[in-house]
Parts: C-alpha cells; structure tokens; sequence
C-alpha cells in the first residue's frame, strides 16, 4: 500500500467518526472495509485515486450531515444536542463545512460544481445567495456550540468549555472578518463597478 | 371499478436495488455495490454514505439483516500479490429478510403495473427507445 492510500485510509477512518454514534457503532466498521476494498479496486485497475476519493468524501459527507439532520428531527434530540457539549461542538463544526467546500469549489475552480455555481466567468445570482446562506450557517453554527455554556448544570452554575468557546469564537470571528471583506468587494465590485477591483 | 390497497409504501431507488442485490444471495457491502452496478448495467453507481445511510433504514425497517462475520475467499485469498498480501479480514454480510422480500416483490409488482399500463397505452417500448 502506498503512503497516499495510507494517508487517504486514516482520513477516511477520522470522517466516519462523524456520523452520530449509534450509527458509527453499527455500520462504522463494514463502511471502512467498503472503502478499502474501493481503494483496492482503484488500485489493481490502475485508476486514479483523486477523483474517486473527493466524489466519495463529499458523499459521505453529505450522508453524515442528513444522518445528524435525521437525529436531530426524530423527537427531542436537538435539545440533548445542544446541551451535550461535545455534539453542541459538532454540530457547530459542521455547520461551517459547507462555506470550506464552497469556498474551496470556487478557490481551486473544482469541476462539475463550478460551472454549475458559476456558469459563467461573472459572480451569478445564484451564488451570491449560497454565499450568503452558507455564511449565515456560520453565527448559527457558533450559537449552537457556545450554547452549553450558557445553561446553568444541575448544582445552578455554569461550566467552561474551553473547545466550545475556541470553536464560537473562530466562527464568530470568520463571520464578520469574511461578512466585512466581501461585503466591501462585493460593494465595490458590482455595486460601484469599479474597474479592475479585484 | 375494484381498488385493492397495498400496505407498503413505495421504495426509494437505492433501498429498490439494495433488495435486488441482496435477493440472490447475501453480500457485504463492496459486493452489494458491485452488484447493484452490474444489476443496472452500469447506470446507478452507489457512494458509501448512500448505501450504509440506506441500510440502517433497512435494518430499522427489518427489510435486510446482519450476519455473522466471515472472510470473503474471492477476494481476500485469491489476491496475494507482492503488493496486496493475503489477508483473512472478516467481513460483515447482510441479508434480506422475510419483510424484505415482500417489499421487494410489492414493488417489482407496482412496477409491472406501469409497464402494463404504459404497453396499454401504447407508450413502450417506442417511447422510450434510448437505442432507437
């Protein structure tokens, strides 16, 4: 096995440990097996790895964020969610997920969601409002995990968690230092239409 | 006019060829995926997230089942190379179950009702001839 497929194995392995547990529990290991046996696939036919492991990264991805959506809608979980302070982080952490792909889909111009975000070379309607609601996702992301410090535990006090503060205070900070700078590119570029004010 | 209820709902097309997969034999997840390509000719190719976020509605719903760990002789043993040694991993299968299979033949049941019902109207084959 080369390094790359050790590496890709390993990152893997840390991705599934985001499914909410009970899942993880029961079907974490076969889907680990599953995706070594791909990997075999890809290699004994010669085939390229980058491509079948972005696909499958994104895909399960967006697995993991419906099974923690399904958690959350079955009943009274969101309310257990958010006092438990390490799913509060959780959820805080995946909430800002979808601004690192989009971000990194424009950055690095990743195709087919390029085109399809920005058909052509202009910034389109439509991508001002994923921007927008995947930016908002951000402050609600931070909400969520700082919320457990707020409520006060059974003996009426209430307790520090340092992840939980570190995690809403970059997301806080992300938000307005990324809300101010686009807002002012985006005023300046296509408000004013400024030449050449990239 | 007869109308006859039927009591189970309809199956989402990965839960449909998950079935199909599973209805001749039990299989591990890499097999299921594999079949499932072969069963649709190569047209619906099925991501880990979709097929395990599939089978734990299944194994909720009691439409597929865990078995007992085991090795895969096809494609463990065979496989000894410089660059894949042996390995004896086992395995977790899954099997359709007495639920499952009724499901599976509800919905195989619905869909030969369309196609009756499309032949009727004179609308298949022609219709839809993609090779046409």
């Amino acid at each position: 096995m080369t390094d790359d497929q050790e590496t890709v194995r390993t990152l893997y392995k840390k991705l599934l440990g985001l499914y909410p547990r009970t899942f993880k529990d029961r079907l974490g290991e076969s889907m680990e097996q599953t995706f070594n046996d791909l990997c075999n696939e890809k290699q004994q036919s010669k085939q390229g790895l980058f491509g079948f492991v972005l696909w499958t990264f994104i895909e399960t991805t967006a697995g993991i964020i419906q099974e923690h959506i399904l958690l959350i809608t079955q009943g009274d979980t969101m309310k257990s969610i958010i006092s438990n302070p390490k799913s509060a982080a959780l959820v805080g952490f995946l909430l800002a997920l979808p601004f690192l792909l989009l971000n990194t889909i424009v950055g690095s111009r990743m195709e087919p969601f390029y085109s399809l975000i920005r058909p052509d070379i202009h910034t389109s309607p439509f991508e001002y409002v994923l921007l927008a609601v995947v930016l908002l996702l951000l402050p609600l992301g931070a909400f969520i995990a700082a919320r457990p410090i707020f409520q006060k535990g059974a003996d009426g006090k209430r307790k520090f968690y340092l992840v939980n503060i570190i995690l809403a205070s970059i997301l806080v900070t992300g938000f307005v230092a990324l809300s101010v700078g686009l807002g002012s590119d985006i005023y300046r570029c296509d408000v004013l239409q400024i030449p050449n004010c990239d | 006019m007869t109308t006859t209820t039927n009591p189970t709902p309809p199956l989402t097309p990965a839960v449909f060829h998950i079935l199909l997969a599973l209805s001749n034999g039990e299989r591990h997840g890499y097999g299921i995926m594999k079949q499932v390509e072969a069963d649709s000719q190569g047209k619906v190719n099925m991501g880990t997230g979709t097929l395990y976020g599939s089978l734990k509605r299944m194994l909720d719903a009691g439409l597929v089942k865990e078995s007992d760990k085991r090795v895969d002789p096809e494609m463990d043993v065979p496989m000894g190379t410089v660059s894949t040694p042996p390995s004896d991993e086992r395995r977790i299968y899954y099997q359709i179950t007495d639920i499952g299979t009724k499901a599976l033949a509800a919905e195989l049941a619905r869909y030969n009702r369309i196609v009756t019902l499309a032949q009727e109207r004179k609308l298949y084959p022609n219709t839809f001839a993609y090779d046409g």
